[in-house]
Order: structure tokens, then sequence, then C-alpha cells
């Protein structure tokens, strides 16, 4: 909950105290699961989006929040251990990850042009398992603490659209002994916005 | 003009996103098979290596809901059945015994099969991914009638459903049968989830399989 409150107060700041312009993307995500999360899913996630507002602080940088819905899912058909013996079936494994970030950006270039850039997000990670096995299903739901790097570029398209093409690492650390990351790339229709 | 251009965009892309995404995909499960389970549980103290012999009886138990409750599940897999546990019970070296009436012919462990004819509903305590999988459904023991179950409702806890048709064997040793208790514990057993709760044409293969399986999944079993 103290994850949720700063996030919540780094975005009425950053959206408060200044006034350049900013603009709003609408993003779809490919995502490839890394560290533990490939020891689960280790299959590719075609099934992910997010929606970002930035908010110009001066020509170069930017603050804003960014929502963000990834879904990663695959079956095997496997022999499991379990506590005093083996269980044998169809495994149907999910994972549902909301990056709910604060984030900040540099950006090299000037406005009207194509402009990479790099910035981070901060905030929280809530993440959902799920494992269906036959007619039996356990699930557990963690919100996490994460970090996400990330780099990308801008290339305007005209009538104040742009396309945005960027890369970023997700980390969510560990909560309740369940950790994740995976890198997603996004390729993002944005306009500039008040 | 140019925001209402951009809200309309932006709610199409945004409907069509989730409609596109599902929270929980099924993965392309679609046959019967996908929803088979095979769980083997054993006791982690106990010698099987030092077993020789085996007893089993002819006859697969039925377990009711109650004494008044009619068995409506199908005798016609039984033999099969039988005959697949006392096949791979051979496979792994141990020797039928079918003449208990003598001195000399004790079995060292007996094996009894049982069909849950009715749906059992319990629960299971789970920590979570950290710590692995922590217990499935608990079945060790065998009373009078139905197995007990192992640990109860502690935080984590969740439900279970055996259903109806569900196949479980276990192997027990004769000498262990607690009278105060009235239970038996087991050293092994399987279950197969709901293999005989409805009737298909690959149920015969299937039985086959799984109790393969079950035995497959379980090394430690046998003198081999």
């Amino acid at each position: 909950m103290r994850i949720v409150t700063i996030f919540v107060l780094m975005f009425v700041l950053s959206a408060s105290v200044f006034s350049q312009a900013g603009l709003v993307n609408f993003n779809y995500q490919i995502s490839y699961p890394t560290g533990e999360t490939s020891n689960y899913i280790d299959k590719v996630s075609f099934r992910g989006v997010g929606l970002e507002w930035r908010k110009g602080i001066d020509k170069n940088i930017q603050a804003g929040i960014s929502l963000n819905w990834n879904v990663f899912n695959q079956v095997v058909n496997e022999t499991a251990e379990i506590e005093d013996g083996h269980v044998t079936g169809t495994q149907n494994r999910t994972i549902n990850s909301f990056p709910l970030l604060a984030t900040g950006h540099y950006y090299f270039g000037k406005r009207k042009e194509t402009r990479p850039y790099f910035g981070l997000g901060l905030g929280a990670y809530l993440i959902k398992e799920r494992l269906g096995i036959g007619v039996y299903t356990i699930e557990e739901s963690n919100w996490h603490f994460g970090v996400a790097p990330e780099v990308g570029v801008q290339i305007p398209m005209g009538y104040d659209a742009m396309l945005m093409i960027f890369a970023r690492y997700n980390h969510a650390f560990e909560a309740n002994g369940s950790e994740h990351s995976y890198l997603g790339l996004h390729i993002a229709i944005a306009t500039e916005v008040f | 003009m140019r925001l209402k251009w951009i809200l309309k965009v932006f709610f199409i892309l945004g409907t069509l996103s989730i409609l596109l995404i599902s929270c929980y995909p099924d993965g392309g499960l679609d046959s019967i098979e996908d929803y088979d389970v095979i769980i083997t549980r054993y006791n982690k103290d106990y010698d099987f290596g030092a077993v020789k012999t085996y007893a089993m009886p002819d006859t697969i138990l039925h377990v009711l809901a109650d004494t008044t409750a009619e068995d409506e599940i199908t005798r016609e897999f039984d033999e099969l059945i039988l005959a697949k546990i006392a096949e791979n019970m051979q496979n792994i070296g141990y020797r039928r015994i079918t003449d208990t009436s003598q001195q000399d012919s004790i079995p060292d462990v007996v094996m009894l099969a049982a069909v849950f004819a009715t749906r059992y509903q319990g629960w299971s305590y789970w920590p979570g991914w950290g710590g692995g999988w922590g217990s499935w459904p608990g079945w060790g023991w065998w009373g009078p009638g139905y197995p007990g179950y192992g640990p109860g409702y502690p935080g984590g806890a969740v439900s279970y459903t055996f259903s109806t048709g569900t196949v479980v064997a276990f192997m027990f040793e004769p000498d262990d049968f607690d009278p105060d208790l009235a239970l038996l514990p087991s050293e092994w057993g399987f279950g197969i989830n709901g293999l005989l709760g409805g009737s298909s044409s690959t149920t015969a293969g299937r039985i086959s399989q799984s109790i393969d399986q079950a035995y497959l999944q379980s090394p430690y079993l046998g003198t081999r």
C-alpha cells in the first residue's frame, strides 16, 4: 500500500508542478520472460497493452505515469514434485502482470524531430499467478515494488501524431517468495496533449 | 475537434485490446485427456526395496457418499484396473501372493484399489510459489470405508475436489493397522482424477496410460 501511495504522490507532483507540453501514448507490447518468470513460463507473450501520459518538465525531460497489462500463458505436460509425491497432468500456467509506474524520461534532439530517449519507471506491480492442472486451480496474487529502465525512439508522423518504439525491462522485486522480470518491446501511437 | 479524434482512436484501440486479451487463456485445452491428473504420494521413510510380495483383492471398492447412495460407476473397467496394477507390480519386481491362508505366505504389503462413486471436497495447505508446491490433497490413511485427509485449514489453504470416478489405489503393511484410530497408514498410493466419471471411447486407453504413469513417476518403488 505504501508503494501505491508513493506512486500517486509522484504522479500528482509531476502533473501539477510542470507546465510543458505532454503526450499520451497507447502501446502494444510483446514480452520476453526472463529470470524466475522464464522458469515458470518461457513462452513469449503477445498479449500486452499500455497507456501512458508523459508531461514535459523542460525541453528534454518528461515525467509521467504508465499503466500496463501483460498476460503470459503456457501449457505444459510434465511431472511436478509435490510434498511426498508427484503429480502429472496438463498444466495451464498463466501470469497476469499489471505494472503501475511513475516514469521519467530524457529526450535527445528537438521537438517535431525524431528523438531517441532513455528513461526509468518506478512503481508497483500487481502480479497474479495461476496454475491450472486438470480440474484443479491454484492462484496467488502479490504486490511487488519494481523498476523499469527503458530506451526508445519517438518519430513524428504529422498531425501531432507520433510513432514510438521502445524497449523496457520490467523487474518486480521479491514479494512473498515470488520475483518476476521480463523484457517488453513496445510499439505506440502517441499524440501531443496539453 | 482534434481531441475528439484522439479520444475516438484511443477508445477503439483500448476496446480492441481488451477484447483480444483474456486474463486466463485456456491454452488450447480441449480434449478430455487434457484434464487427467495422476497424483502419487509415498512415505519417504519406507523401504520399498525390502518389499518382495504383495496381495491384492480381486474386487475394487466403490466408495459411496453413504450407505443409501446408489452406485452409478460402471464396473466395466474393474478388471482392467486390477490387471494394470498387477502388471506394474510385476514389472517392478513384486510377486503377487494369491493364497494368503498359509502361515508362510503372508504378503509384505497389500494393495487395495477403489473408485470414488461420489464427489469429495476438501482443503489443503499451499504455502506459495516460493515454497514450492506444498502439499497436495493428502491421502495417506485408509479408514473404514474412506481415506482420511491431510493438513487442514491454515492460511493459504486451497480447495480441491475429487471428481466422481476418481480411481485410487493404496499400498499398506497389514501389520500397521491402528485399532484405536481404526486407520491403516498407506506407504504409497496413486489417484487418477475423474477417470471413470463419464463414458468415453478412450477410457480404457487412459486407464492403462495413467496407471503406467503412476508407477513411472514413482521410481523409488520396487526392487529394480
